[in-house]
């Protein structure tokens, strides 16, 4: 069985369809591996740009549930913008963690506390399809969420987006075979106008 | 010809067809024309790659030792850095190296004399242009272009026909560079 699955592999590599791959010297393979970094790189900088960008290191987030309907349903993408300086008012729809918890909830605020002597503000949320406020999410003994655990506010959506992320999520083997996938075509695919 | 590689393309993919005959005009004037291969272009397009990979990777290495918000300005300025080089890289390739496959330093007695050779194929063309350009000491021009039907270099398996192909580009080299007649 492995003897023919090399032997299938190494016919495919011997077709004509990677001819001028095997072609390649050594400049031209680093600069195969080098346009796939450059492909990663373009993705994590615009990425990584935005955190600068949006203030928050989660500018764009996927609405998993469908506890802010009809405002926003599952699959919609939401684009953030934090000004840490701007207070949180009730009313706005804000992204924030639980600490422990990596997944960030999208939620309305629904009311805030503030203390006029010392500065301490306090949030209180809740879904807007929820029949109750969002205490229950909160850790144990936690009634109130402070402005550090806001991530960010919803500035904008796109509507079905998010499907893609929350397809990939729930069938990670769809995920991991579409990046081999891209990966092998980078890879193998050379590069137009190469000069060697 | 026992010297070149065998070469078959994909004959209907005009990318393949211009790379497969660049790799045997760059394999003739390795074997036949006295002097050596330039990888100068090359290798400042990839010393620039080189670079804004580098600023990527420390971008990402940083932030993941110190998150987001005590990377910004890092961030900030790798992510910067990383656009304005892809970007140099982009106008390196369109105003400097252009669509040059081959830079060639030809030994003429005690003097160099530097080939620059391009070439092209429309998307959905089948003539393979191709245009030689001399630098001598002096710093002289001379330039030449040619054209010919893909097919008369391949046969309809997608084997590249070295032997025309040779002989064609040499008879270009001539043209460019006319022997001296002994008398």
């Amino acid at each position: 069985m492995l003897g023919f699955i090399s032997d299938w592999f190494q016919g495919v590599w011997e077709s004509d369809t990677f001819s001028d791959v095997r072609r390649m010297n050594k400049r031209q393979v680093y600069y195969q591996f080098l346009n796939f970094a450059m492909i990663v790189s373009s993705a994590l900088m615009v990425w990584k740009g935005l955190f600068v960008l949006s203030g928050t290191e989660s500018p764009i987030v996927v609405v998993l549930s469908g506890s802010m309907e009809p405002a926003f349903y599952r699959g919609d993408l939401l684009f953030l913008y934090h000004d840490r300086k701007e207070p949180i008012d009730a009313g706005e729809i804000v992204v924030f963690k639980i600490e422990g918890r990596d997944i960030p909830i999208v939620h309305r605020v629904l009311k805030r506390h503030e203390n006029t002597e010392t500065g301490e503000v306090k949030i209180l949320t809740k879904g807007d399809n929820n029949q109750v406020d969002d205490r229950a999410l909160y850790n144990r003994g936690q009634m109130w969420i402070r402005p550090k655990d806001v991530v960010g506010r919803a500035k904008a959506m796109a509507p079905y987006v998010g499907m893609v992320t929350i397809v990939m999520n729930d069938y990670p083997k769809i995920k991991w075979a579409v990046l081999a996938i891209l990966t092998a075509l980078t890879l193998l695919n050379r590069e137009a106008q190469s000069y060697l | 010809m026992s010297d070149f590689k065998v070469i078959k393309v994909d004959r209907f993919y005009s990318k393949a067809v211009k790379d497969g005959f660049d790799d045997i005009v760059r394999q003739i004037f390795n074997n036949r024309v006295e002097g050596k291969e330039d990888f100068r272009y090359f290798d400042q397009r990839l010393l620039i790659s080189t670079i804004a990979v580098l600023f990527s990777g420390f971008g990402c290495g940083y932030d993941y030792y110190d998150p987001y918000p005590n990377s910004k300005y890092v961030l900030a300025t790798c992510s910067i850095m990383y656009f304005i080089l892809t970007g140099l890289m982009q106008l390196y390739q369109w105003y400097v190296e252009k669509d040059i496959f081959l830079v060639f330093n030809e030994k003429v007695g005690r003097k160099d004399l530097k080939w620059e050779i391009s070439s092209t194929i429309g998307k959905y063309d089948n003539i393979y242009k191709i245009e030689f350009k001399t630098i001598n000491d002096q710093g002289a021009v001379q330039e030449y272009k040619a054209e010919k039907c893909c097919s008369t270099f391949m046969d309809v398996n997608g084997q590249v026909l070295v032997q025309f192909l040779e002989e064609w580009i040499m008879k270009c080299r001539s043209e460019v560079k006319p022997e001296k007649k002994s008398s």
